[in-house]
C-alpha cells in the first residue's frame, strides 16, 4: 500500500484546479501546492513504484531514490520560494504555465524508463514556453519560438537516442547511477550521442546554449525565475544517471564555464548577464558529472541544489529592479540604491553565494567539484573553473549591482510602480536558505549520496577564496577607473546567429532561387504538355504547321517565295485543328510506330555492348 | 597541487584571472558586439539574403 502519491501530480492537477479557486483563497491555494508537494516527498520511501505495463513494456513513474529524493526536494522548496515571487500575478494561466512546469520536471526526476522521462521532458519545454510567451512582447513571441524549436530540436536527438537504445537493449530501463549509458567511440554508441546530445541541449552546454541567453531574458518578470531553476538542473540530474564519467563532459563545462562568465562581462542586460552566470554554473556540474568521483558527484548534487536557490534569487532581484523601474538593461540603470536598498542586499547574499564566498551556500558546494578538479591530471580544468568562480564574482558580484545600484548620482528612472511585497518577502526566504547552507553545510552534505569528508572551512581554504575574491575585487576597481567595464548599448552575438541569420539564409535560399528552378521545371513540363495536346488534335496539320513555319523561318532571308508560305501558315493556323487529313495520319502513324521500334532495337543489341 | 604551494596563489589568480578575463571579452567583443536591433535592422534591410 503507498500512503503518498507523485509529488509530480500534486502540482499537474494543481494546476488545473487554479481557475476555480477565487479571491484571496488562490493565493494560499498557490502557497499550499508546493507545501503539500514537500508533506508529500517527506513521507515517501525508496523503491520503485507506480509502474504501468504497457504494450510489452512497463512505465515506471516513481524510482524513488537518494538522487531522485534530494533533486525533488530542491526542487518542491524552489518552487515554494518562487509562487511567493510571483503570487501577485494575476493571470492563471502564467500560474498554471509554472506549476505544469513544476510538475513535469518532478515527473522527469522521478522518471524510471526512458518513455516516461520522453513524456515528462516534451511536457516541461511546452510548459515553460508560456513563462516566456506571457510577457506579450514582440522580443519575447519570437524568442520563444526558437526557443521551442532549440527544444523541440533536443527533444527529437532524445527521442532517436531512445528508439536507437530500444532496439538495441530491448529494454527501456533508464540507467541507476553508477551505471549509465554504455560509452565509447564509434557508430555502435549512437544511441548514447543522441540521448547525450537531447540531454546537452537542456544543460545549456557550449555550443547549444545560446536559447538560453537568447530566451530566459524575455521571459515575464516572474517567469525567469522559475525557468533559471527547473530546465538546466534538472538535466543535470539526467547526466548524472545516464553518463557519468563521460570524459568530454569534464572539458566540456569547464569551457561553459569560462565561456559564460566572459560573455556576461560583454552584457549590458542585466537579466542576460544572469542567463550567462547560469550557464557559467552549469559548466561546473557539467564537469562533475564528467569527473565522477565521489566527491565530484557529490559537488554536482550539491551545487545543482544552491545553484537553484542563488540562481533563482539573482534573478528575483534582476526582476523586482524590472517590476519597479521597467527597465533592464544596465546602461538605463543606476543610482537605484536610494530607491530599493533592501532590495539590493538581498540581491548581494545570492550574488556572494554564486561567488562562493565563504558562509554562503556556493561556497560550500562549488569547491567540492573545484577541489576534485585538482587531482585531475591536467591543472587546466582546475584554472578555468577557479577563473570562472572569481568571474562570477565579477559579474553578479560587482559589474551588475554597481551598475544598477550605484554608478550614478540621480536615480535612473522617471516612473516607479510599487514593488509588491510578496517578492521581497520570497527574496528574504531565498535568502535565509543561502545562508543556512552556507553556514551549517551540513544540512546539505547529510542528503547527499556519498558521505562527505571535505571540510569547506578549515582555514587554508578560507584565507586562499578571500584571496581570491579580495583581489578580484581590487582587479574590479582597476579595470572600472580604465572604463573597461562600462556598459555599452550593444547585443553580442553568439551561436543562436547560426540559426537566426543562417537559418534566414536558407529559408532565402528555399524562397528565391529553388523556388525559381522548380517554378522554371513546372513550366517546361506544362509546355511540352499543352504541346502535345495541341499537336494531337490533328497531327498532319500540326506537322505542316511546323514544317511551313520552319521554312518561313529559313527562306525569309535569301527567297521572295516565303510570301507565299507565309499566306498558307496563316490560312492552317486560321483552320486549325481543322478536318485530320486521314490518308496521311496512316503513313505518319506508321512511320512513328517504325521509329519507335527502330529505337528499341537499337537499345535492345548494343544494351551491355556499349553500355550497361 | 604545484600551483597551490606557490606563496599567494590565489591573490595573483585572483587579480591576473579577473583582468584576463575583462580582456578577453573585449577582444571578443570587437568581434561580436553589434547595435542593439542588429537583428531586427538585418531583417529590415534588403529582405534576405543580405551580408551579415
Amino acid at each position: 500500500m503507498i500512503e503518498w502519491v507523485h509529488p509530480g501530480l500534486i502540482f499537474i492537477i494543481g494546476a488545473l484546479l487554479i481557475p476555480f479557486v477565487r479571491g484571496e483563497w488562490k493565493k494560499a491555494y498557490l502557497l499550499l501546492l508546493p507545501i503539500a508537494a514537500l508533506i508529500d516527498l517527506s513521507m515517501m520511501s525508496e523503491g520503485v513504484f507506480w509502474r504501468i505495463p504497457l504494450l510489452e513494456y512497463e512505465l515506471v513513474f516513481g524510482r524513488v531514490d537518494t538522487l531522485s529524493l534530494i533533486f525533488g526536494y530542491i526542487f518542491a522548496i524552489a518552487a515554494f520560494c518562487m509562487t511567493l515571487y510571483a503570487l501577485h500575478v494575476k493571470e492563471d494561466g502564467q500560474h498554471i504555465a509554472a506549476f505544469l512546469y513544476v510538475g513535469s520536471t518532478l515527473g522527469v526526476v522521478f522518471a524510471g524508463d526512458l518513455f516516461t522521462l520522453y513524456l515528462f521532458w516534451e511536457v516541461m519545454a511546452f510548459s515553460s514556453l508560456f513563462l516566456i510567451w506571457y510577457r506579450k512582447t514582440e522580443a519575447s513571441s519570437e524568442a520563444g519560438l526558437r526557443y521551442i524549436m532549440v527544444h523541440i530540436f533536443g527533444g527529437v536527438c532524445l527521442l532517436a537516442g531512445i528508439v536507437l537504445y530500444v532496439q538495441e537493449t530491448g529494454s527501456i530501463a533508464f540507467p541507476y547511477p553508477g551505471a549509465g549509458f554504455l560509452w565509447g567511440l564509434g557508430s555502435s554508441y549512437l544511441a548514447s550521442y543522441f540521448i547525450l546530445t537531447g540531454f546537452l541541449v537542456n544543460a545549456a552546454a557550449l555550443p547549444l546554449h545560446a536559447w538560453l541567453a537568447d530566451a530566459y531574458p524575455e521571459a515575464t518578470v516572474t517567469g525567469t525565475v522559475f525557468l533559471s531553476a527547473f530546465t538546466t538542473k534538472s538535466a543535470i540530474y539526467v547526466l548524472l544517471r545516464g553518463f557519468p564519467g563521460v570524459d568530454i563532459l569534464i572539458w566540456l563545462g569547464a569551457l561553459t564555464a569560462i565561456y559564460g562568465v566572459v560573455f556576461a562581462v560583454m552584457e549590458n542586460d542585466a537579466r542576460r548577464l544572469l542567463a550567462y552566470v547560469l550557464i557559467s554554473q552549469g559548466g561546473y556540474m557539467m564537469a562533475g558529472v564528467g569527473m565522477a568521483s565521489k566527491l565530484a558527484i557529490d559537488g554536482a548534487i550539491a551545487h545543482a541544489s544552491c545553484c537553484v536557490l542563488y540562481m533563482g534569487l539573482l534573478f528575483m532581484g534582476a526582476g523586482a529592479v524590472l517590476e519597479v523601474t521597467g527597465r533592464s538593461k544596465l546602461t538605463e540603470l543606476g543610482g537605484l540604491y536610494r530607491r530599493m536598498p533592501a532590495t539590493f542586499w538581498l540581491y548581494m547574499v545570492g550574488a556572494l553565494s554564486v561567488s562562493g564566498m565563504p558562509f554562503f551556500s556556493g561556497f560550500v558546494s562549488k569547491t567540492l567539484i573545484v577541489e576534485s578538479a585538482a587531482g585531475l591530471p591536467s591543472p587546466w580544468v582546475w584554472l578555468l573553473l577557479e577563473g570562472a568562480s572569481l568571474g562570477a564574482f565579477l559579474v553578479a558580484g560587482l559589474k551588475l549591482p554597481y551598475f544598477t545600484w550605484f554608478g550614478r548620482k540621480e536615480p535612473a528612472g522617471d516612473v516607479y510602480r510599487p514593488l509588491p511585497r510578496n517578492m521581497p518577502a520570497a527574496m528574504g526566504i531565498t535568502a535565509s536558505l543561502c545562508v543556512l547552507i552556507g553556514v551549517y553545510p551540513q544540512a546539505l552534505y547529510g542528503m547527499l549520496p556519498y558521505p562527505v569528508e571535505y571540510h569547506p572551512y578549515a582555514v587554508e581554504h578560507l584565507i586562499s577564496m578571500w584571496e581570491l575574491l579580495l583581489f578580484s575585487f581590487l582587479g574590479f576597481i582597476l579595470v572600472t577607473r580604465m572604463g573597461l567595464l562600462r556598459p555599452v548599448a550593444k547585443i553580442t552575438l553568439d551561436t543562436d546567429w547560426f540559426y537566426r541569420i543562417a537559418g534566414r539564409r536558407f529559408i532565402w535560399f528555399c524562397e528565391r532561387p529553388l523556388l525559381d528552378f522548380a517554378d522554371f521545371i513546372d513550366k517546361m513540363v506544362k509546355g511540352i504538355a499543352s504541346f502535345l495536346v495541341w499537336f494531337s488534335r490533328n497531327p498532319t496539320a500540326a506537322s505542316r504547321i511546323m514544317l511551313l513555319t520552319m521554312g518561313v523561318v529559313l527562306t525569309k532571308p535569301f527567297n521572295p517565295v516565303y510570301m507565299h508560305y507565309e499566306a498558307d501558315l496563316a490560312e492552317l493556323r486560321r483552320l486549325y485543328p481543322g478536318e485530320p487529313v486521314h490518308r496521311v495520319a496512316i503513313g505518319m502513324g506508321v512511320l512513328l510506330v517504325v521509329m519507335f521500334f527502330v529505337l528499341y532495337l537499337l537499345i535492345y543489341l548494343t544494351y551491355g555492348v556499349l553500355w550497361t | 597541487m604545484m600551483l597551490e604551494e606557490i606563496p599567494a596563489f590565489s591573490a595573483m589568480f585572483g587579480f591576473i584571472g579577473c583582468l584576463l578575463i575583462v580582456a578577453l571579452s573585449k577582444i571578443l567583443g570587437r568581434w561580436l558586439q553589434r547595435r542593439e536591433d542588429y537583428y531586427r535592422w538585418l531583417r529590415s534591410g534588403s529582405g534576405g539574403g543580405e551580408q551579415g
